[in-house]
């Protein structure tokens, strides 16, 4: 009796992995119909051949590039972005295949041509430039901090000489901050939700980084935290990491993500994502890359 | 190249910052681990089952998971401490059974009637452990005790998790700041490498030292 209730489930459990496997894989490639041709070898020539772009990004940045954990999807300004590229060179949004990049990877992807272009919060530094190229940027925002609700004593950067600030390992705000008010303290962790607990815990007293990101933390716990009123004054450019010597693809792309501003699907990809935390309109940004 | 030589200060920093969660490490594991050991070869069942709890736990839950349950988790029940003293306790609870275990090996060497001439003598059970079994043991196990010491070394890296600035955190910082990973991270290695290789000497010589005590 006992081997007869084991076969059904064994097949119920296969089913199960072959149907994970099979989401899990790339999506197939959709009716193409390029809107216009490149030269043979270009990049955007390679990418309209295979029928999809391979975009870095990140899967765990909320408002930029997430993987939904309830429906598996991908969303954030990050892939609103790549599924303007893809669209525009393959004809549909959906042939765009997503590849995790972390901080650490996104030069490497590109120097070893792991991806087309990497959309990965990607803040354009002057030591970055040096070894790849950006088009762009896609989006400007201030470097804000978030600090407890109940804490009055935060209100501008300066408030943050003698006290403890948080970042993550890479965020430009870490920089920033040293240079700003070289009195505070800052502390690095890995991930913003690390900082978010440490500033519950009052071991920091505020977060810095992209206000667009602070949103994200502030919206899941509204309660406890709240947006200080001053920033840290140089605003944080985003924009499109390509391979350093690929400058037809840079070209193709600056000229794309104007396109894009000017005929409204970058205020679409805008309002469905970082617009929904931030009130207030919003001014896209000069592509200037 | 020339970015290296910006960040030498910040290398030298993670270099102490490392050394000092060694030290500070390897005195507190070898008092925790000798205690242990001490208890679990005991004649008190209470005192072996404390100590083979401890080691059942704390050798099996990875350290990673030590350290942030350290860090974030310890601040809900109001006990916090400094990042640094937190990354330095969690290793020595970590790295404190396998010296215990390691030591226990050597213990096991000891001739029982060392202990019996050493009542017949007149020692109590502290003295005898501390005059005639310990010092047998740690010589007999210098060599593995040194595996220990390097595995520690290594493992000093997982501070980098909780903000500690030791040599990887520092490493991972400058190769983000400076997009360029492949040479900071070999640099890295290298001082590893030396850490090691100090310490594998270090180990040598003791162990040569003590070649004739037992």
């Amino acid at each position: 009796m006992k081997r007869q209730h084991f076969l059904p489930a064994l097949a119920i459990a296969g089913a199960l992995i072959l149907g994970t496997t099979a989401c899990g894989g790339s999506t197939p490639a959709a009716e193409t119909k390029p809107a216009q041709s490149f030269p043979a070898n270009s990049t955007m020539d390679k990418i309209q051949k295979r029928g999809k772009v391979i975009v870095g990004v990140k899967f765990d940045q909320p408002l930029f590039g997430v993987k939904n954990p309830v429906t598996g999807k991908m969303e954030g300004l990050d892939i609103e972005m790549a599924r303007i590229l893809a669209k525009d060179l393959t004809g549909s949004a959906e042939n765009v295949e997503f590849v995790e990049a972390v901080t650490k990877n996104r030069e490497a992807f590109l120097q070893q041509n792991k991806v087309d272009a990497v959309i990965a919060s990607y803040a354009v530094t002057d030591e970055r430039k040096k070894v790849v190229s950006f088009a762009g940027p896609y989006l400007e925002s201030n470097v804000a901090l978030l600090v407890r609700k109940d804490d009055s004593s935060v209100n501008k950067p300066e408030d943050l000489a003698g006290k403890t600030v948080c970042s993550t390992t890479g965020a430009r705000a870490a920089q920033l901050i040293g240079a700003a008010v070289p009195a505070a303290n800052v502390v690095l962790f890995s991930t913003y939700s690390e900082c978010a607990q440490a500033l519950k815990d009052k071991r920091v007293d505020a977060v810095t980084t992209t206000e667009a990101i602070l949103l994200g933390v502030q919206s899941q716990n509204p309660d406890a935290y709240r947006i200080a009123d001053g920033h840290l004054a140089d605003a944080e450019e985003f924009a499109i990491g390509v391979a350093k010597d690929d400058a037809a693809f840079h070209d193709y792309l600056d000229q794309l993500l104007t396109k894009a501003i000017a005929d409204g699907d970058w205020k679409k990809a805008y309002d469905a994502t970082i617009g929904q935390v931030k009130p207030g309109d919003v001014t896209p940004p000069k592509v200037t890359l | 190249m020339s970015f290296l030589l910006n960040h030498l200060g910040d290398f030298g920093q993670g270099v102490m910052v490392t050394l000092g969660l060694v030290l500070l490490g390897a005195a507190g594991s070898v008092l925790l681990g000798t205690v242990l050991a001490a208890l679990r070869t005991s004649p008190i069942r209470t005192a072996r089952a404390v100590s083979s709890a401890y080691v059942l736990i704390f050798r099996n839950v990875p350290l990673p998971v030590q350290m942030v349950l350290f860090v974030f988790g310890l601040p809900v029940l109001g006990i916090q401490y400094s990042l640094y003293a937190s990354a330095a306790i969690v290793l020595v609870l970590y790295t404190a059974p396998f010296v215990a275990e390691t030591l226990r090996a050597g213990l096991n060497t000891v001739d029982r009637g060392e202990l019996e001439a050493g009542r017949a003598l007149g020692f109590g059970p502290m003295a005898s452990l501390k005059l005639i079994v310990l010092p047998q043991a740690f010589a007999t196990v210098t060599r593995p005790l040194g595996n220990v010491f390097i595995t520690m070394v290594k493992n000093t890296s997982v501070a980098a998790l909780v903000g500690v600035s030791e040599l990887t955190f520092l490493s991972d910082k400058i190769a983000v700041d400076e997009a360029q990973p492949f040479i900071i991270f070999g640099g890295a290695a290298l001082c590893y490498l030396a850490i090691g290789l100090v310490i594998g000497r270090l180990v040598s010589a003791v162990d040569q030292k003590v070649a004739f005590s037992r």
